[in-house]
């Protein structure tokens, strides 16, 4: 009714937009409401500052809105398309450190069952089953 | 300087001013009204200074409930706005002293602010997020190594699996962004988010923002189902979001444009 007004084509005859965000693509979940992330990113993090409000700009507040938590990322080929959104973040290199120390971790289980498996040959304790112990180790 | 006595003005954010608006209610069930300056029009409510100055904002900068009781209430005035007119929204915390010195201010930043606000006109938010719902089948879980030579041989054959599937999805989300900022006016990605924000344990892939027309909001969806349905065959999912205000897409000309994409 007030279209007639509308400044620009905003709202340019379009039913308008469904209230509150509707996903697409979970269908089978059904709707869900707004979720904390998403709110809190949007409020603390993004939209415009007028400039000579009161200053409490809380730079901990980030802390709080983002946490990176890329477990599929190359870097590089992120890179190489522009999209390099986590450089920077503590928390990434975090994430590399962890891999680190997983590939430690598989080399030292590797050894281990090394040894433990040139001395079970060596003491005639087994032939050909070191699965079953093996099994409880993941 | 500080708070005049007892209130302090919590700004929501610009619209683009037309009759007929009909304002939500605002923090607290405060009333929200329009503060009008030049060319600027900026929602508003007067709060108690005791509950939401900025000494209680300090205090609480860290305390995650306080932080989502006025989170929630920020945005859904800018919600309920959205939905019948152009939003620009302001960052949380902006709280000012008083009337006057809000209308003093955006008289200053007159033209950064309409600026700002022409920026977005006619459009809305959409978010998207990929998630990594399924990561696979390990195909010979089942069968146990037959030595330690074949052990070692499956774990690299599983890790060569994993690395190849990982570059795979990747390429796939990347893709995806760039066809839906195609689809959009600006784009812009964002960390993914934390998961217990979130409440989400999937690990997040993308998490990006567009800055669609309104009429052409049915052509993003249509574009995301596409998506959707592509990368379903390798375990992913795509979902939107909005439509949002564009806070994604809210600067003045000062401010680096956090959309800018080509």
């Amino acid at each position: 009714m007030d279209h007639s007004t509308s400044p620009e084509r905003a709202t340019s005859g379009q039913p308008t937009p469904r209230s509150g965000p509707t996903f697409v693509g979970t269908r089978g979940g059904g709707q869900q409401p707004q979720n904390l992330a998403d709110i809190l990113e949007r409020v603390l993090d993004k939209g415009i500052v007028i400039v000579g409000d009161i200053q409490v700009r809380l730079l901990d507040i980030e802390l709080l809105t983002i946490k990176i938590r890329l477990l599929v990322a190359s870097v590089d080929r992120a890179r190489e398309m522009g999209i390099n959104w986590w450089e920077g973040d503590p928390f990434v290199s975090s994430l590399e450190e962890k891999e680190e120390e997983d590939r430690a971790e598989l080399q030292r289980r590797v050894d281990a069952l090394e040894q433990r498996l040139t001395e079970a040959e060596g003491a005639g304790q087994i032939q050909a089953t070191p699965a079953e112990q093996r099994d409880e180790r993941g | 300087m500080s708070a005049a006595e007892g209130t302090v003005v919590h700004a929501y954010g610009l619209i683009a001013d037309r009759p007929a608006l009909s304002l939500p209610g605002g923090v607290d069930g405060a009333p929200v009204t329009i503060v009008r300056a030049g060319e600027v029009s900026v929602l508003v409510s007067e709060l108690s200074a005791k509950d939401y100055g900025p000494e209680v904002w300090r205090a609480h900068a860290e305390d995650p409930q306080w932080l989502e009781h006025v989170a929630r209430q920020h945005h859904a005035v800018l919600q309920a706005m959205v939905e019948q007119t152009d939003v620009l929204p302001l960052r949380l915390p902006g709280i000012h002293p008083d009337v006057a010195t809000l209308e003093e201010v955006l008289g200053e930043q007159e033209t950064a602010l309409v600026r700002a606000l022409e920026a977005v006109l006619g459009h809305v938010e959409l978010g998207a997020k990929v998630f990594l719902v399924d990561e696979g089948s390990k195909p010979d879980t089942e069968q146990r190594p037959t030595s330690g030579r074949d052990y070692l041989a499956r774990r690299s054959a599983e890790a060569t699996r994993r690395e190849d599937a990982r570059l795979r999805r990747q390429s796939l989300v990347l893709d995806a962004h760039e066809s839906m900022a195609h689809a959009s006016t600006h784009a812009v990605a964002n960390p993914p988010q934390d998961p217990a924000l979130s409440g989400r344990t999937e690990p997040m892939l993308l998490n990006a923002a567009y800055l669609v027309p309104r009429e052409r909001m049915d052509d993003f969806v249509a574009v995301a189902e596409q998506i959707h349905e592509g990368l379903a065959a390798d375990g992913m999912t795509l979902e939107v979001s909005g439509p949002w205000p564009p806070y994604n897409f809210a600067a003045t000309p000062d401010d680096t444009m956090v959309g800018q994409d080509g």
